[in-house]
């Protein structure tokens, strides 16, 4: 069989956080109750006219400016037209040939190598409602609480070569649209949504194959086991001489397979039109200098300055920057007791493993930076032990208490005491002579399990170090 | 002629417009007759002229990102031809 190339580009619509809708003021607030967030607008009525929502050319200025698009001086909206019961008004208003951005990248890194995706375009439309089909009766049912809801639409290149590249450029995109706080990022909810539109052909050839494209793809994992059955799909097509039909096709996540979707051949036929209800929006330099103000620091930068600031290696720096409010609480963190690649384990395994059992994020944790400093100082000055300090965060995340009353309070200071250390040793000695024949006889592994009885006989608190020389010093001499 | 009788039905059934098979020819000639009219505007020179994509001369028409009560459920439902327990009700439709 002959070699085959992948040729994957992606459409991306996410959801963006504004408070109301693009061309009404109804509230975009996700899981009310259907139908309350309509009005004459967003339903379609006739005779209404649409105004737009500052916050979204704003939103779609600040990605662009964050993927090294330019942004084009006049944008314009545009009509599509086309017949679905949860588009009220028999079209939906998009972009066309004006989108608000165009040409930019997004650097992602798979395997080591890294790589630039090309982005065509990112343009601003309003999302549909939402159509539940009835199991028994023929019968749908239309919400538009959705509908009127600001999408961008970004658009990258063909350049994506497989499946994990594919999601490698999706997490990197989710990432940053959540670093700008423009696009919450939930994937479940459908507020970052992607479409592929998926290609192969034999290595070496210039033409790209007959393209496919596939939808309803909604966790990283779907979109990751979509692309690859869809290109097994068409490899298999073109090995046995046939050739892959040019068509829409839905994931079933439940049947691991992708179905073509039943459509009628003309539903592609939008006849857009520019939109004659609004006005061209001319972009100045100073609207995007105002934006350009705004623009956080982006992962990648944060990334490379968590290595060279804090010395931490490439896997700490991408756990710790998978937000902005974790970088953040990893930054304050250090600001209060500079040990940063303590802080950084501490919260790789410990303060993550928490929230990944809750379910919740760094800001639901219930503690702040302060105490998980305050705990980290602890075992730094040796007051705690490493062992025991785990037992005081889970006390610490149960009540939201600090380590140093929790501490002291069930008496949980390290023992560094070394009177009061011997003393302990001595009693362990004393209870198990063979043991200590045996030691002296050679058996110097049994150094360990005199340390073990000592911290039981401590309940943990003996300072490990410390006791490890004492017994060492007691049994030699 | 350029709007043949197969296009008046592709874009009648785009529009979901039923038309009577004497309505046809009467669309056949008016469709014509329009794109007569641009082909006119097309032997102009438009060389170095910008496209226009709206009429009007205003620009930057925008509004706050101020969310405010929208309409009451009733209302919305007012029009629909069936409306239950919230949500509209249409004949199903398929993906």
């Amino acid at each position: 069989m002959r070699d085959f190339e992948v040729v994957i580009g992606l459409e991306v619509h996410a959801q963006l956080r504004t408070q109301s809708k693009i061309f009404c003021s109804c509230s975009t607030v996700f899981g009310l109750e259907p139908n309350t967030n309509t009005c004459e607008v967003c339903l379609g009525m006739p005779g209404v006219l649409p105004v737009l929502n500052r916050a979204v050319v704003d939103c779609g200025i600040k990605l662009g400016l964050a993927t090294g698009c330019s942004v084009e001086p006049v944008t314009v909206f545009a009509r599509k037209n086309y017949f679905y019961p949860d588009l009220p008004k028999g079209y939906q208003i998009t972009q066309y040939d004006h989108p608000l951005c165009s040409n930019g990248h997004l650097d992602i890194e798979v395997g080591g190598e890294k790589k630039r995706i090309g982005i065509v375009r990112i343009h601003m439309e309003e999302d549909a409602g939402k159509t539940i089909h009835d199991e028994d009766k023929p019968l749908s049912f239309i919400d538009f609480n959705r509908a009127g809801v600001p999408l961008l639409e970004i658009v990258s290149r063909p350049d994506l070569r497989s499946s994990s590249e594919a999601v490698e450029y999706l997490k990197v995109l989710r990432l940053l649209l959540m670093y700008l706080e423009i696009c919450d990022g939930n994937m479940e909810e459908g507020s970052f949504r992607c479409d592929a539109n998926v290609s192969v052909k034999p290595v070496g050839q210039q033409v790209l194959g007959i393209r496919t494209e596939l939808k309803n793809m909604n966790s990283f994992r779907n979109v990751h086991k979509a692309l690859d059955y869809e290109v097994r799909r068409q490899i298999e097509l073109l090995a046995k001489g046939d050739t892959v039909v040019q068509e829409t096709r839905l994931w079933n996540a439940a049947l691991n397979e992708s179905q073509p979707m039943r459509s009628k051949e003309e539903s592609h036929d939008y006849r857009y039109f520019p939109e004659p209800d609004l006005v061209p929006v001319v972009v100045d330099e100073a609207w995007i200098d105002e934006i350009r103000a705004t623009l956080p620091e982006l992962p990648s930068d944060k990334r490379a300055r968590f290595a060279t600031t804090y010395g931490l290696p490439s896997y700490d720096t991408e756990v710790l920057t998978q937000s902005r409010a974790l970088a953040d609480f990893f930054e304050q963190c250090v600001e209060i007791l500079d040990s940063p690649k303590d802080i950084s384990n501490w919260i790789m395994t410990e303060v993550l493993h928490v929230l990944k059992v809750r379910g919740k994020g760094i800001g639901q944790l219930g503690l702040g930076p302060p105490e998980i400093a305050g705990l980290l100082a602890l075992i730094r000055e040796g007051t705690l032990s490493g062992t025991l300090a785990k037992e005081v965060f889970s006390e610490m995340v149960a009540s939201g208490r600090d380590a140093h009353s929790i501490v002291s309070e069930k008496g949980l200071e390290q023992l560094s005491d070394k009177e009061r250390i011997r003393e302990a040793i001595e009693v362990v000695l004393n209870e198990h002579p063979k043991e200590v024949a045996r030691y002296r006889g050679g058996k110097t592994q049994l150094l360990g399990f005199f340390v073990g009885q000592v911290m039981k006989a401590t309940r943990g608190k003996a300072n490990p170090n410390l006791t490890n020389t004492l017994i060492r010093e007691m049994l030699d001499s | 002629m350029k709007i043949t009788e197969a296009d008046v039905r592709h874009v009648a059934g785009l529009a979901r417009l039923t038309l009577g098979e004497a309505e046809i020819p009467r669309f056949i000639r008016e469709l014509n007759s329009i794109l007569d009219h641009m082909d006119m505007l097309s032997a102009l020179d438009t060389q170095g002229l910008e496209s226009t994509v709206h009429t009007g001369s205003i620009t930057n028409s925008l509004r706050d990102d101020e969310a405010r009560i929208s309409q009451s459920r009733e209302q919305a439902m007012a029009n629909a031809p069936e409306f239950m327990n919230g949500v509209f009700v249409v004949p199903k439709v398929l993906e």
